[in-house]
């Protein structure tokens, strides 16, 4: 293959001829030149394994709880275990997995070459945020070993300050930790936005997925302190017991559930605008149109960013908030709706008359498009404070933020991870297994999540640990649905890991998208392009010609031939 | 990379060694660490204000809280330390401006005192804490789950030790009153200081609407120690026909823990402040015959001779402080019945504020060395001050804070 790629008349791709020779994966060898590594492609990898890492053992953990409910006696475990079973699913997926997802793994390799710079600003800070990560990790590891912990991934006191299991600091130490490597990857992508934008490229320059990313910094940098002294003001009361929270010092519980929603409403957009910002560039390049109304989309990431500040009230609906307290934050939440319907009308107007390829990346845009919609519509029922006091705690609410959080940011990111696999590693992954693979997540979610829509109606609360017969049908249709999701990701995994192996070589555009990245070789060599790469609009594919010969795209001048 | 030439970093913009490659030049470098700096910045302040936000909640819900237990923070200290922080962000300020200037030996200086300063606030900071643990105004449950109330200190100790010796008392199958020995004075003066003087004032003068005046009083000088044993013992509430104040003495004084014994110790030091100081205008004179062997003019307390002057003879004096610092204008908190409920959270919120910024400091600090350490080593010049620039942001910041800190806890009534 390399041979074919230098056979490309001069010029014809920037920096292509190179590309079999030198990259950043195989610049220098050796565990610890990764782990001593700078660069942000190897950062970015690294961030890479270890998140699906946690995305198996939150995924694993979720298929037993699941099991667990084929029937409502006791199947696998006891009570306790499945307590701490859901809660490490929570803890896991949340801090160890979502919030990092996109932006560390994913943000981190494409950013700096999407803004056509070296590297992010402070290359230092962003290996140190990565072992933060690790340490993390290792903490909440550490709480397993100690004994589990039951409270829920929201740890709400005074449950966590008198829980018998000792996991609990472990943990609520480790989500600090994490926070600081939120905050430090958040600091950096905001200041390497401001800073190392390629000349020629302004604010409105920027591909969507930056403005996704520059938003959801913002919202790290700004909100993840807050959690930072409200885990360890959980530390110390649980500690030493500074009455700040436990009523039975003085404290006030539901100061608790303010502080901790302050960030963790906020987190949530963490999670959902830089997928949203990946949908941005998936549907416009496999639409082979350009974005509509790139700006609207760009200003309604900041103020979804904006808007997720005023509306943590909303979790707190049956705690005990006035009523006046209760309406504003209602009233509040359903703004959200707004910037987010203005993205979504965005998208679907973009693929209008477009031409649109049906490969694995778009299949996934597609599927988050119709999985966000039903997941944000279902979000107004729970704004709704008449309705919300009957779906309070049921399944209807885990429906809910799975079909926001796995139907948004987890399909994005399985996206995302297709789109820009063959720049990653510079291997082609097996197509129509792709689409397979998306068709079973796609099935399996529904049948999960869309039966506890209906259970959670009914009444079916969450976290329970049995439930009588009425339910049993939508438990059972439920638990089969979880193992049709997790056969697609084992199918995922077989087939993405194939490539690495025998994978045909990437062509430095596969997919024919403007944006920076495709202008330099797949994989990137370290200093991320060998030769400067001419900016432009990220969405103007007119000048981008399909070559059989290679694959891929190539970049021709008005009259057609390769320029 | 000529071209971007800007500004005062034209010094080795070509050769730069600390020219990140991924940068085009050292203004580039240096505005974005500056933009990082100020973000995290903002960052720490949100940290803090998490603990900010407590305070006005607590403050909102509990303003009582607040107005009686910010007595016991001494304003002395606190502005001294204010003070310290504001020389330290002083001597920071010129050291950036040393580096950048060129003047080496300055910079090293100026860092060197920074240093200096940070270690007496935090010593400050812990002779603060000495006091208030050792009067146990802590936060919330040790506060509440004192386990000796009223007894600190070495105190404390003590009245373990005693405690040990009830509980052998009690095992005697006889219950025969052991013989008691006469009072301790020392340890009397201890015990009464943290128990009885919150009422009754460390010289025994009695503190308005709380308890009497003991001074010269012909009831104590009729009674015996038994007697006066008894009476302590049993207290005299304000029903009982022989109460003259309308105010409840409560039995020993608010402490069941104490033994007879203890009560002894402190009849001693009842003995000693219930003398007529000087005979002057003490109403009830004691006759000489009666007199005790004549008491040196000592004060009844132990007064420790600050190394400033007190406040009445220094511009920045500290107020004289007793014995173990506790001072006699406030109330003991531990027996107060005027104390709020749940004032130990305005302990617990004193704590958490100043432990973050303490550790603020401490990291400051290190900060600071690691400085001093490149300063030494001659790495920082007019074209290359970028830590210094920034170490210097983070120290002003943790002085804002205190700023902050300071008036919210020791002086907001
Ligand atoms: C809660 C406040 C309070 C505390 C604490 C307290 N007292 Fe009193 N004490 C009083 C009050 C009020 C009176 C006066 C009662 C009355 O009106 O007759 C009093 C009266 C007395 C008297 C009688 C004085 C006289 O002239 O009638 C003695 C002796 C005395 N207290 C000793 C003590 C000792 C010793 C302690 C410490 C173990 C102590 N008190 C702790 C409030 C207190």
């Amino acid at each position: 293959m390399a041979t074919q790629t230098s056979t490309i008349p001069a010029g014809g791709l920037a920096g292509a001829r190179d590309s079999a020779e030198k990259n950043y994966l195989n610049e220098s060898k050796g565990i610890l030149s990764w782990l001593t590594t700078l660069d942000h492609k190897r950062i970015g990898v690294m961030y890479l394994i270890c998140i699906l890492g946690a995305f198996f053992l939150g995924g694993m953990s979720a298929v037993l709880l699941r099991t667990e409910h084929l029937s409502g006696t006791p199947n696998l475990m006891e009570a306790d275990a499945y307590n701490k079973l859901f809660t490490l699913h929570g803890a896991v997926m949340i801090f160890l997995f979502i919030i990092p997802g996109i932006p560390a793994a994913l943000g981190n390799f494409v950013l700096p070459i999407m803004l056509g710079a070296k590297d992010v600003a402070f290359p230092r800070l962003n290996l140190c945020s990565w072992y933060l990560w690790v340490i993390g990790a290792v903490c909440a590891l550490l709480s397993l070993l100690l004994g589990g912990f039951d409270t829920g991934w929201t740890f709400y006191t005074p449950y966590s300050t008198s829980s018998p299991f000792q996991g609990v600091i472990p943990i609520v130490t480790g989500a600090f930790i994490l926070g600081f490597s939120s905050i430090f990857t958040g600091l950096n992508f905001i200041v390497t936005i401001h800073k190392l934008r390629a000349p020629g490229m302004g604010w409105f320059k920027m591909p969507l997925f930056l403005w996704g990313l520059y938003s959801t910094a913002l919202i790290q940098v700004l909100a993840t302190p807050v959690l930072g002294i409200t885990l360890l003001l959980l530390i110390v009361e649980r500690a030493l017991g500074v009455g700040i929270f436990d009523p039975a010092l003085g404290g006030d519980p539901v100061l608790f559930q303010h502080f901790f929603w302050f960030y963790s409403h906020p987190a949530v957009y963490i999670m959902i605008v830089p997928a949203m910002g990946v949908i941005s560039e998936l549907i416009s390049v496999f639409s082979r149109k350009h974005i509509f109304s790139y700006q609207f989309i760009a200003y309604s990431s900041i103020a979804i960013a904006a808007f997720g500040f005023i509306v943590w009230g909303h979790h707190m609906f049956t705690s005990g908030q006035s009523e006046l307290m209760n309406t504003i934050f209602s009233l509040l939440t359903f703004s959200v709706a707004i910037p987010s319907a203005i993205k979504v009308f965005n998208w679907t107007a973009t693929m209008y008359k477009g031409s649109i390829v049906f490969k694995t990346p778009q299949l996934y845009a597609l599927s988050f498009l119709f999985l966000f919609g039903i997941g944000g519509l279902t979000g107004l029922f729970l704004a709704t404070l008449s309705t919300d006091i009957h779906l309070h705690d049921t399944y209807f609410v885990v429906a809910h933020f799975h079909y926001v959080m796995f139907g948004g940011t987890v399909i994005a990111f399985l996206g995302a991870l297709h789109y820009w696999w063959p720049k990653m590693f510079g291997k082609m992954y097996n197509e129509n297994w792709g689409r397979v693979a998306c068709l079973l997540i796609f099935i399996g979610f529904n049948m999960t999540f869309f039966t506890q829509f209906a259970m959670g109606s009914q009444g079916m609360p969450r976290r329970y640990f049995n439930y009588t017969e009425g339910y049993t049908t939508y438990h059972v249709v439920s638990t089969i649905g979880s193992y049709i999701m997790a056969v697609g990701f084992f199918v995922i995994a077989g087939y993405l890991y194939y490539s690495l192996i025998r994978g045909r070589k990437a062509p430095d555009n596969p997919w024919g998208g403007a944006s920076l990245e495709w202008q330099t070789s797949s994989p990137p060599p370290v200093e991320n392009f060998k030769k400067d790469p001419i900016v432009g609009d990220p969405y103007d594919f007119s000048n981008l010609k399909y070559d059989p010969a290679i694959g891929g795209y190539v970049r021709v001048d008005a009259q057609g031939v390769a320029s | 990379m000529s071209e971007a030439i800007l500004g005062e970093h034209r010094v080795g913009e070509l050769h730069d060694p600390h020219l990140a490659h991924h940068f085009d030049s050292s203004t580039q470098q240096f505005s974005a660490a500056k933009l990082g700096m100020w973000i995290f910045l903002g960052t720490e302040i949100l940290l803090f204000s998490g603990l900010f936000c407590l305070y006005a909640v607590f403050r909102g819900n509990h303003p009582e809280v607040f107005h009686y237990a910010h007595q016991f923070l001494d304003k002395n200290w606190g502005a001294l330390n204010t003070l310290v922080l504001i020389l330290s962000s002083f001597t920071m300020a010129l050291a950036v401006r040393s580096a950048q200037t060129n003047h080496r030996r300055e910079l090293i200086l100026f860092l060197g005192l920074t240093l200096l300063l940070a270690v007496d606030f935090l010593g400050i900071k812990a002779i603060e804490y000495t006091h208030k643990f050792r009067e146990n105004l802590v936060w919330g449950k040790r506060f509440l789950e004192d386990p000796h109330p009223g007894l600190v200190g070495a105190g404390a100790v003590q009245a373990v030790k005693s405690d040990e010796r009830q509980v052998s008392e009690n095992a005697r199958p006889s219950q025969a009153a052991p013989a008691l020995a006469p009072g301790n004075k020392d340890r009397g003066r201890d015990l009464f200081r943290v128990t009885c003087a919150a009422c009754h004032g460390l010289a025994g003068q009695g503190m308005p609407g709380l308890g009497k005046d003991m001074r010269g009083s012909s009831f104590i000088e009729g009674l015996d120690d038994a007697g006066l044993l008894a009476f302590i013992k049993k207290g005299r509430q304000p029903n009982d026909p022989l109460n003259t104040t309308g105010k409840p003495m409560p039995p020993k004084g608010g402490n069941p823990a104490y033994t007879d014994q203890d009560l002894m110790d402190i009849i001693a030091q009842v003995r000693v402040v219930a003398k007529p100081k000087g005979g002057g205008s003490a109403k009830v004179a004691a006759k000489p015959s009666e007199a005790a062997p004549p008491v040196p003019e000592e004060p009844p307390f132990e007064i420790h001779k600050s190394f400033l002057q007190p406040a009445a003879e220094g511009p920045v004096g500290l107020a004289v402080t007793p014995a173990a610092g506790h001072r006699a204008d406030v109330p003991d908190p531990r027996h107060d019945p005027n104390r709020p409920a749940n004032a130990q959270t305005f302990f617990s919120i004193y704590f958490l504020l100043t432990g973050l910024h303490g550790i603020h400091v401490l990291i400051g600090m290190m900060v600071i060395s690691w400085l001093l350490f490149r300063a030494l080593r001659d790495e920082f010049g007019p074209s290359y001050f970028t830590p210094v620039d920034l170490g210097g942001l983070y120290w002003h910041l943790v002085d804002v804070i205190w700023i902050f800190l300071f008036p919210l806890l020791y002086l907001i009534k």
